[in-house]
């Protein structure tokens, strides 16, 4: 079990740790009379201390530097303490020592109370995911073991770690010096009913390892010392067999498992691996795979996506900053991203909240949005930890580390008219789900998504819909491209690109009605089958009707309905698509109909069919 | 997982990490147990590979069983060794009446610093551990060391999430401890779990072992009936004497250690 000791300056944490492993017998031959020898040299009394802050510099300004970690047994149980520093200077080893550790004590003196290193230290442990904590009020000795001080620091911290979202498993006032409520209760404090720190430490649960079902292995290396081409990589979640399919991220391409390679070879060959395993696999297909990519079994795949939302805790000497390009490394994968915006910067210490901002500085936290040129490989933090964090290099130093937050407007973006222009934009998280919204209006949202050369009944087929739909207390909306060239896309002419901008833009305007809880009736030419699956992309799969409006050439001219086509025949020139500019037909449309054939009732009843269902 | 195996599985982790990202690495092999188990370690990080060549500082005072089981080990496993020797320090009589910090420095730093040098390496993997004694428990797995292999004690990088420095200007090198976390302990049930063949030296004669090997000058045995590796568990688990007490350069001065290796000793 590691545990970590942290808490403000001075506030005595090595003292503990010193006494906590004298107190258990763990400490080896001389250990001690070295201590005393040394603090004799220095005329000083003796210093629990000196047994963690073995570095001369530590011993001669009496704080501790570096993070330092001890083993110790205590009744039928293995602890890893870890002495992390509390000086500000030194947050960088804090975090060193913290993020490994599964429970934490945190030390306050008991005449100083809770000071910035307290709660900037709590903050971090809620950062970084450690669950259990425990507060020790140290000192006791020197506050006369009065029971308001302790009660006093007990009230105040016990608030500023509920904001926090820790419930500390308890408060325990001591005196590591004169060893009170280390190992046994102590008599001094006769008013205190709780643990000593030891009993607290025996009950401490061990946390359950948050093995997700998700198969995720980032590939180390790939190695071919012989004839086998091994796939080195630890499985950071989920378990793997041979056998077994696996696709490759960020390309998504498929394998199966052959083998488990190891070594000594023994008679029985290694079947399956689980969570921490290093493993080193060769597969039935000679798929191209590099370090940085992600193993994952086909049903739970891990996310791709240019952007990533992340909690950022800042480190750096110098400010974390908007428009900077950083390092990233996120298991074994590195890429090169910008700071695309600065959702908002909250302070450790009394987490007041400022938005508006251009950096981070060093001990703060935020909420950032990275973009890189090249797709990231991740999960939300919250569903895979490992997968779901990584850490920020300035130079070649550490600067910062983050957790993934789930940002799903962000990340189901596709990549294709390249990356948004503007600085500093933010996604802003929903306080209404579309479960919510569905469940007012009693169904969900949809797209119908109407293509086809003018003239072929996109206008007349989106009219005819939006009525039945609203009969049936639906709530619908159309958005009519000839509709939008009046006002959101006024700055459009008729070439290709054109054209190509204003289907985005409809998509765009269709996604925002869908989120609003609307079945949206799109009716735009869109001649281009890229932008056309970009829309369905960005609206989702599910809730995606693409419908292929047609009919011959002969009928297009007579019905035309903006005068286009005699325009054409007039010998204008006006670009008409599927006429004298490209129409690409749907290769795969959803449903499709020759509007010369078919009337408009009929055509209506269909699509009503399709989206009826699919919205209930 | 076991915590012998949850050790064993970061070991291999950060082994390939050192081996993915370094472009010269060696390791330092100094025939002890450590050494021995970084060896097995690194087979079963490399599917019975050593990808990289070994280094052996040899002070021209080790034990002479230690020799013999180096050239025996190093042709049967057929894997490049590369002796380290500071000849010009031997050859003005170097020797720990000098000193015993000066001789380390001359021996081992030095010459250790001379194949870096020499062979250009950009990272060393070093069997340390914590356990062992105070500076080093203050160690990181990827540990950063100058042109001239200082260590920056007081300013250490980050290191967590399994995250570690392997970019760092031309010149500089990086120590890696796979073996950090480990204990004594865990090292020698590590060799019995394993099966693994370690030297002579360690089983107990007459009623001493060598616990910790060194130079002959340096390293005295202990009292010890332990003539199996399990025996020596059940001694290790007894005793609360210190591993390294039979090691003549750590008690020349209260933080001799420290001193050493801010040189750039192991």
């Amino acid at each position: 079990m590691p545990l970590v000791v942290v808490g403000h300056v001075d506030h005595g944490k090595s003292t503990l740790v010193g006494r906590l492993l004298s107190d258990t017998g763990s400490l080896q031959d001389g250990r001690l009379e070295k201590v005393r020898r040394i603090c004799e040299e220095q005329r000083k009394p003796f210093e629990y201390a000196f047994l963690l802050d073995a570095l001369e510099a530590e011993q001669l300004q009496g704080v501790t530097i570096d993070v330092t970690e001890a083993r110790f047994h205590w009744r039928g149980r293995d602890y890893i303490i870890i002495d992390a520093p509390g000086h500000k200077e030194f947050m960088k080893n804090m975090i060193t020592g913290a993020a490994h550790a599964d429970a934490a004590l945190l030390v306050i003196d008991a005449r100083e109370g809770v000071q910035e290193q307290s709660r900037r230290h709590a903050y971090l442990l809620s950062f970084l995911g450690v669950r259990y904590v425990a507060v020790i009020v140290s000192k006791m000795d020197l506050a006369a073991y009065a029971e308001d001080a302790f009660v006093r620091i007990r009230d105040e911290y016990e608030a500023f770690l509920a904001s926090l979202g820790i419930r500390p498993a308890a408060f325990i006032p001591i005196s590591a010096k004169d060893g009170e409520n280390i190992t046994e209760r102590s008599r001094r404090v006769a008013w205190y009913r709780g643990p000593s720190v030891l009993e607290l430490l025996e009950h401490v649960p061990v946390p359950e390892r948050e093995t997700s079902a998700a198969l995720r292995i980032p590939i180390q290396d790939v190695y071919k010392f012989d004839d086998r081409r091994i796939l080195a990589g630890r499985i950071e979640s989920g378990r793997v067999g041979a056998g077994d399919e696996v696709q490759v991220w960020p390309a998504g391409h498929r394998a199966r498992v052959r083998s488990l390679e190891s070594w000594p070879e023994t008679s029985h060959p290694v079947a399956a691996a689980e969570t921490k395993a290093t493993v080193g696999l060769t597969l039935d297909y000679p798929l191209f795979v590099q370090r940085g990519d992600v193993l994952a079994k086909p049903d739970l795949p891990p996310r791709t996506s240019n952007f990533l939302a992340a909690n950022v805790f800042w480190i750096g000497h110098v400010p974390l900053t908007l428009g900077r390009t950083y390092r990233l490394k996120l298991a074994t994968l590195e890429r090169d991203a910008e700071v695309f915006s600065i959702t908002r910067v909250i302070s450790a210490v009394s987490l007041t909240v400022e938005h508006g901002k251009t950096g981070i500085g060093q001990n703060e936290a935020g909420e950032v949005v990275l973009r890189s040129a090249r797709p990231f490989v991740f999960d939300v933090a919250a569903d895979v930890p490992t997968t779901g964090r990584f850490v920020v290099l300035d130079g070649y130093d550490i600067a910062g580390g983050g957790v993934i937050q789930n940002a799903e407007e962000l990340y189901r973006r596709p990549y294709r008219h390249g990356l948004p222009k503007s600085a500093n934009i933010s996604p802003v998280s929903e306080a209404l789900t579309p479960v919510d919204r569905a469940l007012l209006f009693g169904h969900k949202s949809h797209v119908v998504w109407l293509t086809g050369a003018p003239g072929a009944g996109k206008t007349t087929v989106a009219r005819y819909l939006e009525r039945r739909l609203f009969d049936q207390h639906i709530k619908t909306f159309v958005i009519d491209g000839e509709g939008l060239r009046f006002g959101l896309s006024a700055d459009l002419g008729f070439t290709e690109r054109e054209r190509a901008e204003q289907t985005r833009r409809a998509a765009e305007v269709a996604r925002l009605f869908q989120l609003a809880g609307l079945v949206v009736i799109v009716g735009v030419v869109s001649p281009f089958d890229d932008d056309r699956e970009y829309a369905r992309t960005l609206v989702g799969e599910q809730d995606f009707t693409l419908v292929h409006l047609h009919a011959p050439t002969e009928v297009l001219k007579e019905r035309d309905p903006h005068g286009l086509y005699s325009r054409v025949d007039q010998g204008d020139a006006v670009a008409v698509p599927g006429l004298n500019s490209p129409y690409e037909p749907p290769p795969h449309p959803d449903l499709a109909f020759d509007t010369s054939a078919t009337s408009v009732g009929p055509i209506v009843d269909q699509i009503l069919e399709r989206v009826v269902q699919r919205i209930s | 997982m076991d915590g012998l195996s949850l050790l064993e599985q970061q070991s291999i982790y950060i082994l390939r990490e050192a081996y993915s990202k370094l472009e010269r690495l060696a390791m330092l092999w100094s025939m002890g147990k450590d050494s021995t188990v970084l060896l097995w370690l690194t087979r079963k990080a490399f599917f019975g590979h050593v990808p990289y060549p070994l280094i052996h500082i040899d002070t021209s005072y080790k034990i002479p069983e230690m020799i013999a089981y180096r050239d025996r080990l190093a042709r049967e496993l057929g894997f490049e060794l590369i002796i380290g020797q500071n000849t010009t320090a031997l050859a003005e009589g170097m020797n720990h009446t000098k000193g015993r910090l000066v001789c380390c420095t001359a021996l081992k730093t030095d010459a250790l610093q001379q194949v870096i040098d020499q062979y250009h390496f950009s990272g060393i993997v070093v069997g340390i551990r914590r356990d062992e004694e105070g500076s080093r428990a203050k160690e990181r797995f990827f540990s950063q060391r100058g042109r001239n292999s200082e260590w920056d004690v007081v300013d250490q990088p980050p290191e967590f999430w399994d995250q570690y420095r392997t970019e760092f200007p031309p010149g500089e090198h990086v120590r890696i401890h796979p073996l950090l976390q480990w204990t004594e302990v865990d090292v020698w049930q590590y060799i019995e779990r394993e099966q693994i063949p370690v030297m002579d030296l360690y089983f107990a004669k007459d009623g001493k072992r060598y616990r910790s090997l060194g130079c002959a000058p340096c390293t005295s045995p202990c009292q010890s009936s332990a003539q199996t590796v399990s025996e020596i568990i059940a001694e290790l688990l007894a005793t609360k004497a210190g591993e390294r007490s039979g090691r003549a350069q750590d008690q020349e001065h209260t933080h001799a250690m420290e001193k050493l290796r801010l040189k750039g000793y192991m």
